[in-house]
């Protein structure tokens, strides 16, 4: 179930110029969050005594990028007016947030394989499938070294780094390193099925779905092997709960709510919108 | 202290219900709250037929405020008195169904349909969202249309009848006037203003219908101006305000321009308990104040 809490800020580090990891500390109990799913933060209307704030306006939705010992880990890159206020906030700050929301990366069955996958930023809403699979093989793709957080995640298996300027890792597009590894597995092993779990900036979406959707993918099905690939997508979002019906994705199945019926897709439903 | 108060007819346990669209179909917000402290739940706009509503992106937040351009996506009246009305009901609050049509005919049917429903105790006619074509705001903006569409479904309706006026007209009290000569038992104002945002770097609009409904705290003042100005001509007519009520403040302040119930809209999204906030603060303004009964107030502004 989804709750409305307040918390504290124990912990605001900035990671680079551009991002900062933020830690709170709820101030009542909470739900454990599941890989894939989101809170939105605001800064504290409902918290008693505190003055409202109302500029900015709605919450923002982050994804939960780890939880241990009670305290939500969030990663955050620095955007516009809020994350601005967010990289700002000092040890002590009561923000007030919803959650935890959306539907989560699907369990992966027993014998399956598991990619994760991470463009810039979207490590934060793919970093705790690591927690819940040590076994799985990380492809992380960032523009820059700066970029880079390796040392924020929990222990990987087999990780993969690319950038686009070589600084970090393999130089190049994620996505075509992420082929070439796929093709290897295939052709050198026995079949069975590959689940692939994503989060990037929107035309890494367009990309995996141009790869591995059902239709038209041309990496779904290959030498006894299933691709099976899902994504956490991006959608501005005022309520977080189904309420404002703002946050719709065109899907095959028609409009669907990202809060409720996502973030995560399989790219068999999606249908990426021409950028 | 009484906060108990009558919107045609309609008795409410305290003067605070929900502004359509902004509260899902009320069981969204269930698990946050007991529903059954609102005076009313009023849900999202219906329709005949289910309606899906405009293409994404449909949100971009301004200063102080939001656009939105849902453009009245909904599950349909029959799914909606199948599925939600039933749980709703089981909350002890009053359930106000807003509902559209994109003809007369249908605005007709949809008030028949619901009227046949158990469980609704009041409708709110939505002639004002700014998200549909021009032809469709005629219903809210050109007053012999709103006369036409008010008398039909009066005649297809024994419940109490809320017509949401659009602020998007000259002159407010004209279409209040005409609204309640058609047959309106009480009004809503306002409905969202209508605006418009542009991306500089692609140079398109941030919302795909190009333009959006405006609402949150921005809108305030001018949602109390018009709330104000009906309640001078019509002063015996129940008035629903909204507009940018964010706390208990906000609320008085258009329980005191001539508002018998207030509508918490954009606020929910910021706070889903923002109802009870804003229930306990009127309570506390009532007690600080002596106000035996919140009645005792409406309108009372000196000017
Ligand atoms: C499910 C989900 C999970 C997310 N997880 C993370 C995360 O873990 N770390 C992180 O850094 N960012 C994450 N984001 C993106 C983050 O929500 C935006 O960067 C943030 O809202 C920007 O707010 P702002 O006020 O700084 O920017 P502004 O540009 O000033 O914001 C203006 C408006 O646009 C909305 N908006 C702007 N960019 C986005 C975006 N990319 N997605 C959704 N709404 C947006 C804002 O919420 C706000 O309403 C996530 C988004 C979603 C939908
Ligand atoms: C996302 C959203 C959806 C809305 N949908 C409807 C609707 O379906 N029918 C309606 O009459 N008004 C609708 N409205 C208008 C609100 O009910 C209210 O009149 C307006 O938002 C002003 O109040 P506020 O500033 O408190 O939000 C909607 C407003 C928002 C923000
Ligand atoms: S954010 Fe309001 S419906 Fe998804």
């Amino acid at each position: 179930m989804i709750r409305q809490f307040s918390a504290e800020v124990t912990s605001n580090v900035r990671l680079s110029d551009g991002v900062f990891m933020l830690v709170l500390s709820p101030m009542s109990e909470v739900l454990r969050p599941c890989a894939g799913q989101f809170y939105m933060v605001g800064q504290g209307c409902g918290i008693p005594g505190k003055k409202p704030l109302f500029d900015p306006l709605l919450k923002r939705p982050f994804s939960c990028m780890d939880y241990n010992d009670g305290l939500l880990h969030f990663m955050i890159k620095l955007r516009g007016r809020f994350t601005a206020i967010l990289g700002n906030c000092t040890p002590g700050t009561v923000l007030e947030l919803i959650g935890p929301i959306g539907n989560a990366f699907p369990a992966v069955g027993a014998g399956e394989r598991l990619i994760v996958v991470a463009g810039g930023i979207g490590i934060a809403s793919v970093a705790m499938l690591l927690r819940d699979y040590p076994e799985a093989t990380l492809f992380y793709g960032v523009r820059s070294a700066n970029d880079l957080f390796v040392d924020q995640l929990p222990p990987v298996a087999r990780l993969h780094v690319t950038s686009d300027d070589g600084s970090a890792g393999d130089k190049g597009n994620v996505l075509e390193h992420l082929r070439q590894y796929i093709a290897s597995i295939v052709e050198t092993t026995e079949g069975g099925v590959i689940k692939v779990y994503a989060c990037g900036p929107y035309a890494m979406t367009e990309q995996l779905c141009r790869m591995f959707a059902s239709k038209g993918g041309d990496l779904c099905k290959v030498n006894g092997w299933t691709v099976e690939a899902f994504v956490s997508v991006e959608e501005r979002m005022a309520c977080g709960v189904a309420a404002c019906l703002g946050c719709t994705v065109s899907t095959v199945n028609g409009y669907r709510l990202v809060c409720k019926d996502g973030p995560v897709f399989s790219v068999n439903d999606l249908i990426p919108v021409a950028t | 202290m009484n906060l108990e108060v009558s919107v045609a007819g309609l008795r409410l346990k305290n003067p605070v219900m929900t502004a359509s669209g902004t509260f899902g179909y009320g069981l969204e917000y269930a698990g946050f709250f007991d529903l059954s402290r609102l005076g009313a739940v009023v849900v999202k706009g219906l329709s005949v037929n289910p309606s899906k509503g405009n293409p994404p992106p449909r949100i971009w937040e301004t200063s102080c405020g939001m656009l939105n351009s849902i453009g009245l996506q909904n599950i349909g009246i029959p799914a909606f008195v199948r599925d939600k009305l039933p749980v709703l009901r089981q909350y002890d609050t009053r359930i106000i169904a807003n509902f559209f049509g994109n003809t007369i005919a249908e605005f007709v049917e949809g008030a028949a349909m619901l009227n046949d429903a158990t469980g609704v105790d009041a409708l709110e006619l939505n002639v004002s969202c700014p998200n549909k074509d021009a032809a469709w705001s005629a219903f809210g903006t050109n007053p012999v249309v709103l006369a036409e569409v008010v008398a039909r479904v009066r005649q297809a309706t024994s419940l109490p009848l809320i017509v949401k006026l659009s602020p998007n007209v000259t002159d407010i009290t004209e279409m209040a006037r005409v609204a309640v000569d058609a047959g309106a038992d009480a009004l809503s104002l306002i409905n969202t203003l209508t605006g418009m945002a542009i991306d500089i770097e692609s140079i398109r609009p941030r919302l795909s219908n190009i333009v959006g409904g405006l609402s949150g705290p921005a809108i305030k003042p001018v949602a109390l101006r018009m709330l104000w100005q009906v309640h001078k001509v019509l002063p015996s007519v129940p008035l629903i305000g909204m507009g940018g009520i964010m706390t208990a403040d906000d609320a008085i302040e258009f329980i005191l321009a001539g508002a018998v119930a207030v509508a918490v809209g954009t606020a929910n999204f910021v706070n889903p308990q923002a109802t009870l906030h804003v229930i306990g603060g009127i309570e506390q303004y009532m007690s600080r104040h002596n106000i035996a009964d919140i009645n005792d107030i409406v309108g009372g502004v000196i000017c």
